[in-house]
């Protein structure tokens, strides 16, 4: 041992405790950013007995994050229906504010009881043509808000499709970032940290799972199993639709060439916005649009009577949003409500002729049949199948709320743990910031006294 | 080491999440003291809307229904004081028939009565109730009975002449065997009081009674028609004293008609009578409707606020409980961002 290799020791210490202060004060910067992790250097000792920083690391934990992405996808999934679905649910109201197609549903029967009662009235016929013409009204909005939806809802998918396409071309940057600094052995921290906050960015519209392999290199595949990025990123299309009418159908997501939603996808995603969007693009708003095009397609056919006939529509497929109140029996449009009245009855042409209004109802209440696709029972009354539409909708918004509100907590409880985990205690660094002071002051310090030593050595000489 | 880190976001993170589901509660809660009713009924209730919104159709139909039912019973009642009146007038003419003193100048006298009744008769069986005509059946919208001289009197007189080549009034009648007239009665006469005759010259009722839905599932007939074997029989006699020229036929003849109109004129009340009967059915099916209408009307209404309501006080209480909790999360958060290292070194 010589006073050389303690100036050498004093040195290393020095210029290891720099490198740590550095890293604390990143750190500090770091503590409000979610994506950042604490990092911290590894020392060695060194063969003279000293100090050196060998590696940079940063505080990891793999299963955490991965519970974390996963998470974000399914929370962000839930999301997007459970707003498709509030959308929808606008259509129903409150049921005290009696705006749901059922609703009116019922105004038009009681209206035609009324009119039934007093066949001589025609101020009770107006007023059953004006709910006909409410609930008409009613129901073509209805079709045309679902209508919109649906485009909101392609647009938020292929917006969902940009942005994964952006994060992916950033991912690739960020990764060969990671993978070129491990193999030089440099700090890949900072990289690293971006890299994760771009996945947890990604998996917001669509859910991954990653592969990290050889250099921190990292693979991203679809909840699916699809390949997202290996080596380089795949690419995720969509063809879009700008106007949805009751038969539109919309595109599907592909990824590397394959569809991740619709039926006829062989590996589904199953998390991530995009997927939420689709799931009410695809389904629930499909669903619905039936209901609605079943409600109103028999209704015409149960107050069909000839000249009589209380509505008209378009034909297949868009029932709901052609619906119209038939101009023969409505007074406004050039008709007479004793059409409704008489419909193809009432010969002698009697003022208080009530048959044909009492058999309205009598038709209302009987039992017809619908499209089994509408999830509703394939024989019921309409009115059963109106306020049926009313309780599936509600039921399915009540279970989605339920279910985002459970994701979101597991969310915010897994984004907890990974924060406890890898983030930055603050008082914790400043409590190691003055240990590393201390050790700075002691390593140069000692140098000083070296110096002394060498100094009086010299004198001697 | 690890175990026990704590990042600085996560711990001043902690009370900020409840805060923002605090405050989400606590708007809905609000609504929910004010309205007693859930915040967000459809997702409070999920599939159950359906239900509580068929319910509500079904209140809304009892409501209308009973809303109409009012008119059913004005329509009855004013019925059965039209009926009670032509009751009365066929009664005062039975009186004067009976007391009928022999004589052709009391004859007129009577005849002059008859013709009068007749009129209030047909005035009666065209009353109406806010446009419609009471006694029209299904053809409401016009006057269902001729006055008898805009008709039917030239019909009868026609008859008579047809039969007894002398016209009414005319001295030839005179000369007319009561075995001619009690002929005519039964058989020419008659005849102008059943169909077709009776369609043609005194009545453009319809046969049909309106049907009015008393209740969701009930349906009886809420009106009469002036085509009823009641109204008939009461025209026929009051036509036989008022049409014939009493005055002017013999003592003998006169007494087949005035015997043959007592007879009609008297089973006429009867059948007025039971006319009255069958419609105070309708009165009371009516009424006994309504009453179970009431019933159930209370009963949906119940439902409904069953279904709908939440509880204010529940509310209150958990509003109180999440003020605290949030006063104590302001708190905290506060506390926690003032802790900090640097105030003590």
């Amino acid at each position: 041992m010589s006073l050389d290799v303690a100036a050498n020791i004093a040195r290393q210490s020095l210029i290891a405790t720099q490198s740590q202060i550095a890293l604390s004060g990143r750190n500090v910067a770091a503590a409000s950013d979610p994506d950042r992790s604490r990092a911290y250097a590894v020392t060695a000792t060194t063969v003279d007995g000293g100090v050196a920083i060998t590696q940079i690391r940063r505080a990891e934990d793999a299963a955490l994050y991965a519970t974390m992405i996963r998470a974000t996808a399914s929370a962000a999934e839930r999301d997007a229906v459970l707003i498709g679905l509030q959308e929808l649910a606008v259509t129903v109201g409150d049921p005290q504010d009696g705006v749901s197609p059922a609703a009116r549903i019922g105004d038009l029967r009681a209206a035609i009881a009324d009119y039934a009662n007093a066949p001589d009235d025609p101020l009770f016929g107006k007023a059953a043509v004006e709910r006909a013409h409410d609930l008409a009204d009613g129901l073509n909005r209805a079709a045309n808000d679902v209508n919109l939806l649906r485009e909101r809802a392609d647009q938020a998918m292929a917006e969902g499709v940009g942005e994964v396409n952006r994060l992916l071309a950033e991912f690739d940057a960020a990764n060969t970032a990671v993978t070129r600094a491990t193999a030089l052995g440099n700090d890949a921290t900072m990289d690293l940290d971006r890299r994760d906050g771009i996945v947890s960015e990604l998996s917001q519209y669509l859910g991954v799972t990653t592969l990290t392999r050889e250099n921190n290199d990292m693979a991203l595949f679809t909840d699916g199993g699809i390949t997202l990025f290996d080596k380089e990123a795949r690419s995720v299309t969509m063809q879009r639709t700008t106007v949805f009418t009751a038969a539109t159908v919309g595109g599907t997501v592909f990824v590397d060439g394959l569809p991740i939603t619709g039926d006829d996808a062989p590996m589904p995603s199953e998390g991530g916005s995009i997927v939420g969007w689709a799931s009410v693009r695809d389904t629930h708003a499909v669903t619905y649009r039936l209901q609605l095009d079943e409600i109103a397609r028999t209704l015409t056919e149960v107050y069909d009577d000839g000249v009589g006939s209380l509505f008209v529509n378009a034909g297949p497929p868009d029932y709901a949003g052609t619906l119209a109140v038939n101009p023969s029996v409505d007074p406004a449009q050039g008709g007479t409500v004793e059409n409704l009245r008489d419909g193809t009855g009432n010969p002698s042409g009697f003022a208080a002729y009530s048959d044909r209004l009492l058999q309205l109802d009598d038709d209302l209440g009987a039992i017809a049949a619908f499209d089994p696709n509408a999830e509703l029972g394939a024989n019921t009354t309409v009115q059963s199948f109106a306020s049926g539409s009313v309780g599936w909708l509600e039921g399915l918004r009540s279970t989605v709320t339920g279910q985002a509100t459970t994701e979101r907590a597991i969310l915010a409880r897994a984004s907890d743990a990974l924060s406890r985990a890898t983030g930055v205690n603050m008082d914790d660094e400043f409590a190691q910031q003055l240990e590393i002071e201390r050790n700075f002051a002691a390593s140069s310090r000692l140098l000083g006294i070296i110096d002394d030593m060498y100094e009086s050595l010299l004198r001697i000489a | 080491m690890q175990t026990s880190y704590i990042s600085t976001a996560a711990l001043r993170g902690a009370p900020r999440a409840e805060i923002l589901r605090i405050q989400n509660e606590l708007t809905d809660r609000s609504i929910e003291v004010a309205t007693s009713r859930h915040a967000d009924v459809g997702v409070s209730l999920g599939t159950g809307t359906g239900r509580t919104v068929e319910t509500r159709m079904d209140f809304a139909l009892i409501e209308t229904l009973r809303v109409s039912n009012a008119s059913a019973t004005a329509r009855l009642s004013q019925t059965q004081s039209a009926l009670t009146d032509i009751e009365e007038v066929s009664s005062e003419m039975l009186a004067s028939l009976v007391a009928l003193p022999p004589g052709s100048a009391s004859a007129r006298t009577l005849e002059i009565q008859a013709i009068s009744s007749l009129d209030r008769v047909a005035d009666r069986l065209n009353a109406s109730d806010g446009g419609s005509y009471l006694f029209g059946g299904i053809n409401s919208d016009q006057p269902p009975f001729n006055r008898f001289d805009t008709g039917p009197q030239a019909a009868v007189e026609s008859a008579f002449l047809a039969r007894f080549g002398v016209a009414v009034n005319d001295p030839g009648a005179a000369a007319i065997t009561a075995v001619d007239m009690a002929d005519f009665l039964a058989n020419a006469f008659a005849d102008l009081f059943n169909d077709p005759a009776w369609g043609a010259t005194w009545s453009s009722a319809s046969y049909t009674n309106l049907v009015s839905r008393i209740d969701p599932s009930e349906r009886i007939e809420t009106s009469t028609n002036a085509n009823e074997e009641a109204i008939r029989k009461t025209v026929m006699g009051l036509t036989m004293i008022a049409g014939l020229g009493i005055g002017g036929l013999n003592e003998a003849t006169r007494k087949v008609v005035t015997d043959q109109a007592i007879l009609t004129v008297g089973g006429s009340i009867t059948d007025v009578v039971a006319l009255k009967a069958a419609l105070g059915f309708a009165e009371n099916a009516v009424q006994s409707a309504d009453r179970r209408m009431a019933l159930a009307s209370d009963i949906l209404e119940e439902r409904i606020v069953t279904t709908e309501r939440a509880d204010p006080v529940e509310a209150k209480v958990r509003i109180d409980l999440l003020t605290t909790q949030l006063e104590m999360s302001f708190a905290l958060t506060n506390q926690l961002s003032r802790l900090s290292i640097l105030n003590y070194v």
